[in-house]
């Protein structure tokens, strides 16, 4: 005897199950798109001032040092809180593993904006003396080290706040201007630091500590 | 299955927040093999959850409609005991109460107790309130069939000597036997009042487990005839040669059997019955085993019957959704548990690390950082099983004259979040003894 039935209820359920995915997809990717314009803005932005820096630099090299050197150092503390912010947003963007060509764009963009910040704070050290350390740091995302790497980074910014800046290059990124920094500071694994003009291979967190304390004309608390 | 389905997609969600994955939106890099299998998992299962939700809106309306039998008609009620000198008075008692307008003859036997049993027994037999018989332990399908040698009536109950039966669960049951077709009727079994968290888990999942059966009676698509209590056809069940001896799951065996043949199996919500659950983890791992084994074994002699036309929506589809659940639910529970385990490793890596350096372990929260962090997907998906497992919990209760229990609150949560990785641990262990052949042990 063959049993009676009916596969609608099941037909249903397949295209119910079916449009939820679907949805799920389209709904990821529109929040996707979002979360990409929105960090181009963010870097637009960060572009507009840099080039905003630059043409005040300008200006400012017109002016007195003694009253140009404090707004530099006003518009460098700024510029140090947003490329703060966009890279926790670039990070999270990075750890919800949406990777994708859109990434690596924003992620290159972001590292010459990053680029260009350490040279012109390197500038602001020499012409005024502004006593900010910057650690230009290279990591890659398979790098053993680089976690801890990172987090003895997190502690010292934590411990200086604004007088500490960190530029962060995933070494992965095959930009020409991070090759001629490599080869210049015969950089060839990660993590590598650069503090101030010296490279330093996965230090630990004392010799990183001796090297940030050589920055520094008023020195840090921790370092005696 | 009921269960199992959204089980597995909390599973799937709770993977999904590990790998801290976006799982379908990768663009360029390499599909990681475990977001494939989520995603199949997450399909199979999410079809069937909505499966189920839709056949439970569709009919919703009648699932209390028992139909009015024409008359009311003798039969016999068998109660195979082992071991059973604590509940076997209790269950006699429970019969004896039936209000039912037919003849009823009861019939116990004892397969061989190596307690009071029998002597429980004989009491009620001396004043000719039962057909009392001893014989050697050969398990409970052979004390079944040894009943079913003395049944006078045209209808059979069997009924488990631990379980109790409401006074008037044989009115609710019999009317379906109207239909010819009809070889069985099976009841709603609910449990004695929980005493710890784990019976108050089970006592959730009978109540799941009683809209299932329902649900799959309307579908016609029932494969067991719970041994609690569970009304037979005589002429069907003796067609097809009785239970099964060599079977760990009799009343699966004999279900499937009946479905083979043709004949339909229904479930009637109304007619309570009352089991003792296990209270100890290790008691229910054991009985788990028993029915898991049995299922695996009652799928290989049924094999035929998966993806036969023949057998309906039984063989077309939930057969084979049944061994897809299978699988994926160790599939599931073993990533879940890799994913945990990994995720607890690097916490406690990264903390270590943390503390070493001396870093000052500040929360802050980040709007943007959540925004960003945030997989709109996963939450979908988490918000539809959770809404799925809700609804299903919520007619679970409400067609089994139950409220929803604040009071077990925990026991709702552990039931939805954890419970189903101590049932994929008993699926692999029943597995593994099933294909090593150990020893079967009722």
């Amino acid at each position: 005897m063959v049993k009676k039935y009916d596969l609608r209820t099941a037909v249903i359920a397949f295209f119910v199950t079916l449009t939820i995915f679907v949805g799920g997809f389209v709904v990821a990717s529109l929040f996707n798109d979002y979360k990409v314009e929105l960090l181009k803005q963010e870097q637009a932005s960060l572009s507009r001032d840099m080039e905003s820096l630059r043409l005040e630099e300008t200006y400012l090299a017109s002016l007195e040092a003694d009253r140009a050197c404090p707004l530099i150092n006003m518009q460098l503390g700024r510029l140090s809180e947003k490329l703060d912010s966009t890279s926790s947003r670039l990070l999270a963007y990075q750890n919800s593993r949406e990777f994708g060509s859109r990434f690596q764009e924003l992620k290159s963009e972001y590292a010459l904006i990053q680029l260009r910040a350490w040279m012109q704070v390197g500038d602001a050290r020499e012409s005024c003396g502004t006593d900010v350390a910057t650690v230009l740091y290279f990591f890659d995302i398979a790098c053993a080290g680089c976690e801890q790497q990172g987090y003895t980074l997190d502690y010292y910014k934590q411990q200086l706040g604004s007088r500490l800046m960190v530029f962060s290059i995933d070494r992965e990124l095959a930009l020409p201007i991070m090759s001629l920094i490599q080869e210049d500071h015969g950089i060839t694994r990660s993590p590598t630091l650069i503090v101030g003009d010296v490279a330093l291979v996965e230090p630990s967190k004392e010799q990183l500590q001796a090297a940030l304390c050589s920055q520094y004309s008023v020195k840090p608390e921790f370092c005696g | 299955m009921l269960l199992a389905t959204t089980g597995l997609l909390r599973a799937f969600i709770w993977v999904c927040f590990y790998l801290n994955t976006t799982c379908f939106t990768n663009h360029s890099v390499q599909i990681d093999p475990r977001i494939a299998v989520l995603a199949i998992v997450s399909f199979v299962s999410m079809f069937m959850a909505v499966f189920w939700l839709l056949t439970l809106f569709e009919h919703r309306k009648i699932l209390h409609r028992d139909p009015k039998p024409k008359k009311y008609p003798n039969l016999s009620i068998i109660i195979p005991a082992y071991n059973e000198e604590h509940t076997i008075a209790q269950c006699i008692k429970s019969l004896l109460k039936l209000e039912y307008p037919g003849k009823i003859q009861l019939i116990v036997v004892n397969d061989g107790s190596k307690d009071k049993t029998l002597e429980t027994a004989k009491p009620f037999a001396k004043k000719g309130l039962i057909e009392l018989y001893d014989k050697k332990n050969g398990g409970k399908a052979s004390a079944m069939n040894l009943g079913l040698k003395h049944v006078k009536h045209d209808y059979v109950a069997c009924m488990d000597a631990d379980s109790l039966v409401h006074p008037r669960a044989l009115h609710y049951m019999v009317g379906y036997f109207d239909d010819a077709n009809v070889a069985a009727v099976t009841a709603a079994l609910k449990v004695t009042p929980p005493k710890n968290k784990l019976q108050e888990i089970q006592w959730i999942e009978y109540l799941v487990n009683i809209l299932q059966r329902k649900l799959f009676a309307l579908l016609d698509i029932l494969y067991v005839t719970p041994g609690p209590f569970s009304v037979y056809r005589t002429r069907a069940i003796k067609s097809v040669g009785g239970f099964d001896e060599d079977n760990l799951t009799e009343d699966m065996e004999i279900a499937l059997h009946l479905q083979e043949r043709g004949w339909r199996l229904e479930n009637s919500m109304l007619a309570e019955v009352f089991t003792h659950t296990p209270m100890t983890v290790y008691s229910l791992f054991n009985q788990r085993v028993r029915w898991y084994r049995g299922l695996v074994q009652n799928l290989r002699k049924y094999k035929h019957m998966v993806f036969s036309k023949k057998h309906g929506l039984l063989g077309l589809l939930i057969l084979p959704a049944t061994i897809a659940l299978i699988a994926v639910s160790l599939v599931g529970a073993f990533m879940f548990v890799q994913s945990i385990a990994a995720s607890t490793w690097g916490f406690i890596l990264q903390l270590w690390f943390m503390l070493t350096i001396g870093f000052n372990w500040v929360f802050e929260l980040d709007l943007a950082w959540m925004l960003f962090s945030t997989n709109l997907f996963v939450i979908a998906i988490a918000v539809f099983v959770l809404g799925a497992s809700l609804i299903i919990l919520y007619y679970s209760h409400k067609y089994s004259n139950e409220s929803i229990s604040f009071p077990k609150g925990l026991a709702y949560v552990l039931f939805l979040f954890v419970y189903f990785l101590l049932l994929a641990t008993v699926w692999a262990f029943s597995l593994f003894k099933e294909f090593t052949g150990a020893e079967k042990t009722w």
